[in-house]
């Protein structure tokens, strides 16, 4: 068994004061792919940052493949690869030139860097602009570019922060089987901000928000904390004050959180009654994520 | 070892500025001007060629090497190189020697025109290529200066512009001090 990454107590303060991490502990002992998600500002590339030693913890222990992030920092960054958030490759190089002589700054031969970028283009769909500059390339297409980057090099564990975002549906998907594939021999530690990637991906899924970790389990356990079996969900001006139930705000709208069918038909007769739109869904570990975070919901 | 990754992370750099040989053109252009002015009114253009020489060595060197680290780090490549067994000194050398590359063609012009307008002899060319060489490690080192002291990549690449700026505009470097009205010496 590999010790991937172990952090104890984990801090980051920034100068100014602002607290990014707080007594962050959690172990990760296997491969496969770990989620970690978390709203705008909640401390999720803080810790990646931390974890691919571009930044030193405040306080706390971090060790990354058994070494210490502060002093055994070379050593963990010959078995890493990076996607760092909002990246942008070198726009005057090709893709193909972009992996290759990546690879090749990491030290790889010649003959290993030829084999790995070709392969790497190929599995995020890029072979066939391999030629063309990435400023001529979609936005969608740069960011694969750093992915097939990262994802070329032989480590043990990969740092993707936001790999996704501006990815078509289509493109995300792709990205998901290569990472899938990846993780058979490697850890993923992937920062999402979609729920949907996360829960499909991750084999361990981390929830963090203001800097601590709030939820951290297997996607299916993590489902089953969710006492609320369905959401009924209004337009976000519909009036309900005369309906005795609690709701949250949500970018769907008004959200009602339901227990039982009993309790659903009863909610749903109230609603038709007074004529207001509705519609009702299962819970999910999106739910389970907002819970957590407005601070109700708890089984 | 060290040196293959030294030797990745340059090409990485380098073959950028390689696909646009417009950019050599408009390093150059103001340089020039200012020589054929000085060439003319004065005759004494070959100082004005040996001021080029030491301009372009100088802000491949600090202009050059501060934008460059400045876009990477602005783009947040840099952290893909952090993250990787390229040590920060390694990738230190890499960008110096990616705009050392990057100055071959322009010095290059600068110096068959050079030769053609007067005599050079080899004595004094090696001493023109050791002038190069310690303007090119002094702006490295500046440039380096500057990027660690300043956080902001914008606050960089301006600064080092600036400074660029100010040594092809202001006298000695390119022109002569004497050719000013006397006010202004």
């Amino acid at each position: 068994m590999t010790n991937y990454i172990f952090v104890d107590g984990l801090v980051k303060v920034y100068s100014g004061g602002v607290v990014a991490l707080d007594d962050v502990s959690f172990s990760i002992d296997s491969g496969g792919i770990v989620g970690l998600v978390g709203p705008n500002g909640a401390g999720k590339t803080t810790l990646v940052k931390i974890l691919a030693t571009l930044i030193k913890p405040t306080r706390g222990r971090v060790e990354v493949l058994g070494f210490d992030v502060n002093s055994g920092y070379e050593n963990v960054r010959k078995r890493i690869s990076l996607v760092p958030q909002d990246a942008c490759p070198e726009l005057y190089l090709t893709p193909y030139e972009h992996v290759y002589w990546y690879l090749r700054s990491r030290g790889l031969p010649k003959g290993d860097a030829v084999r790995l970028a070709g392969e790497s283009l190929e599995k995020v769909g890029l072979w066939d602009v391999r030629d063309r500059v990435c400023a001529k390339l979609s936005g969608g297409m740069r960011q694969r570019v750093l992915i097939a980057s990262a994802l070329a090099v032989p480590a043990d564990i990969y740092f993707l922060d936001e790999p996704t975002v501006g990815l078509d549906p289509l493109a995300r998907r792709g990205v998901w089987s290569v990472l899938r594939e990846v993780s058979k021999n490697s850890l993923i530690f992937l920062t999402t901000h979609y729920m949907e990637e996360a829960e499909v991906l991750s084999d361990l899924l981390i929830m963090i928000n203001r800097g601590r970790i709030i939820e951290m389990g297997n996607p299916l356990e993590l489902l089953r904390k969710v006492k609320y079996r369905y959401k009924v969900v209004l337009e976000k001006f519909a009036d309900i004050s005369q309906i005795d139930v609690s709701f949250i705000e949500t970018d769907e709208g008004k959200t009602i959180y339901v227990e039982s069918d009993a309790e659903l038909s009863k909610l749903l007769g109230f609603l038709v009654d007074r004529g207001l739109s509705f519609t009702v869904k299962s819970t999910s570990l999106e739910d389970l994520f907002i819970m957590r975070v407005k601070g109700c919901g708890d089984k | 070892m060290a040196i293959n990754r030294v030797i990745g992370a340059t090409v990485f750099m380098t073959r950028s500025y390689l696909k646009e040989p417009l950019a050599f053109v408009s390093d150059l252009i103001i340089p020039l001007i200012m020589f054929m002015i000085v060439h003319l009114g004065t005759g004494r253009g070959v100082e004005s060629l040996i001021g080029i020489l030491i301009v372009i060595a100088w802000s491949s060197g600090s202009f050059a090497l501060a934008r460059k680290l400045g876009s990477y780090k602005a783009w947040r490549l840099m952290d893909m190189f952090i993250a990787s067994p390229l040590k920060p000194i390694e990738f230190a050398i890499a960008a110096a020697l990616a705009h050392l590359i990057i100055i071959v063609l322009p010095a290059t012009i600068v110096t068959v025109i050079m030769i053609l307008i007067s005599s050079i002899n080899p004595a004094s060319l090696i001493l023109l290529i050791a002038s190069i060489i310690v303007a090119w490690i002094t702006g490295i080192t500046f440039g380096l200066y500057v990027y660690s002291k300043l956080a902001d990549p914008f606050k960089i690449s301006s600064t080092a512009n600036l400074l660029n700026l100010l040594l092809i505009i202001l006298p000695p470097v390119i022109y002569p001090i004497s050719i000013l009205p006397p006010a202004y010496s």
